[in-house]
């Protein structure tokens, strides 16, 4: 499989939701700096290229959760 | 019917067995005899030291047919000993074990001479019986090795098909156990998102994993979140995950640290800042944007306020509503946030 190429603001993107864990799209649009327009077209872009997931989740305020695909934790990289 | 608690069922039997023992070890070898005790009890004593005396072989050789079905059951279930032995499959297996070497020391008994030394018969029957039900005498063997056309006598063959029964049930009763873990830590953890931000720290705080496991597990993670399954099925699955991954101990520490969390939050005025932004989710755009523009005046957070109310497509109003009420529940702190709710007036259902 060919690596992926990530701009700058995907990478960060994704950087956040790693940290973040799982958080609604809003949260993501509330806690950033990115504009909603470009937020919400590098969420659709990513979730295309698999690198994360946004699924439904009654729970949710806005009734959505993005959740970043997991990478293997640092502990075990070093392995 | 509910599913019987496993681990405290096996918690309360030990305790049972030890205080039993303990007990009936005191009132052995505590002289009752000049006492005073009363008559009726040292005749007891002495008729249960008589037959302790007389039935210690079987007894040893019970314990030791037991152990090796202990030993069975926790190899078999290295996940959930506890939970095995006392599922009541697993009670049988090991009576059975037990009662079978105790049959098998009777009869040889009856069989070898008086003076056969009873020490090295009872290490032959505890030990050797049940090496025995479990053997296979091979007597012709293929000369190429591949075992299909050997003669020979299967001895444990219907020992083989008990433990097929007892694995096959025991494993029905440890599903149900599971899925009572699961459904505690569902009823503590109510979202999918707390749900797997407990699963991914589980995954990350196992330090014994190799990364062939920590890979498979990832993998398990991700199918559990697909966005095909309904949310009620991806926290099933994230519960299992945590339990498979942190077991039973850590769903209690987990359900138990919730159960406080959900005291103190009752005892208290907390808001959380879900709930804030869950009723101001509730107020028109138009209506939320004003408070937020009333309520929040640095000028960079007035840009984010109506960058956030513009419209572009794709994007569900809801979602705007719910990143207006996120930004002015960060800034002004969910308590204030809910007081500003409450003062708009309700919208028109």
């Amino acid at each position: 499989m060919e690596p992926i190429e990530l701009n700058d603001d995907q990478k960060k993107m994704l950087a956040w939701l790693e940290r973040a864990g799982a958080v609604s799209p809003s949260q993501l649009l509330a806690q950033t700096s990115w504009s909603p327009k470009e937020a919400w077209g590098m969420l659709n872009q990513l979730a295309e290229m698999s690198l994360l997931v946004i699924r439904d989740d009654p729970d949710s305020p806005d009734g959505q959760l993005v959740i970043a695909m997991s990478k293997p934790s640092a502990a075990q990289q070093k392995k | 019917m509910e599913s019987p608690d496993l681990r405290r069922r096996f918690n309360v039997g030990m305790a049972a067995w030890v205080i039993v023992s303990a007990a009936a070890l005191i009132f052995l070898a505590t002289p009752l005899t000049g006492t005073g005790a009363p008559d009726f009890l040292v005749a007891v004593q002495t008729q249960l030291r008589a037959a302790l005396v007389s039935l210690a072989p079987y007894l040893v050789v019970g314990a030791l047919g037991a152990a090796v079905g202990l030993a069975e059951l926790s190899k078999t279930f290295s996940d959930y000993p506890r939970e095995a032995i006392a599922a009541r499959w697993g009670q049988y297996l090991i009576w059975l074990n037990a009662a079978a070497a105790m049959f098998a020391y009777f009869v040889a008994r009856i069989y070898t001479p008086p003076e056969t030394n009873s020490v090295l018969l009872i290490l032959a029957v505890g030990l050797g019986f049940p090496a025995l039900i479990r053997t296979k005498f091979t007597y012709a063997k293929e000369l190429d090795g591949e075992g299909s056309a050997d003669s020979s006598v299967n001895i444990g063959w219907l020992y083989e098909q008990f433990q097929y029964l007892c694995k096959k049930q025991i494993d029905l009763e440890l599903m149900s156990y599971r899925r009572m873990q699961v459904d505690r830590l569902m009823g503590r953890f109510l979202t999918v998102q707390e749900l797997y931000q407990t699963a991914v720290y589980t995954l990350n705080a196992r330090a014994t994993l190799t990364a062939e496991e920590e890979a498979a597990r990832l993998d398990e993670l991700q199918k559990a979140i697909d966005p095909k399954l309904p949310a009620d099925l991806a926290r099933l699955n994230l519960g299992l995950l945590i339990l498979e991954l942190g077991g039973v101990s850590y769903v209690d520490l987990l359900t138990r640290a919730k159960s406080m969390e959900a005291a103190a939050a009752a005892g208290g005025e907390e808001v959380s800042v879900d709930a804030a932004v869950k009723e101001l989710r509730e107020l028109p755009l138009a209506d939320l944007q004003a408070l937020a523009l009333g309520a929040l005046t640095a000028p960079e957070d007035q840009a984010r306020v109506k960058s956030l109310c513009e419209p572009v497509p794709g994007i569900p109003e809801v979602t705007q509503r719910a990143s207006v009420a996120r930004l002015l529940a960060d800034r002004v702190g969910a308590k204030t946030a809910q007081e500003l709710a409450r003062q708009r007036p309700s919208p028109a259902h």
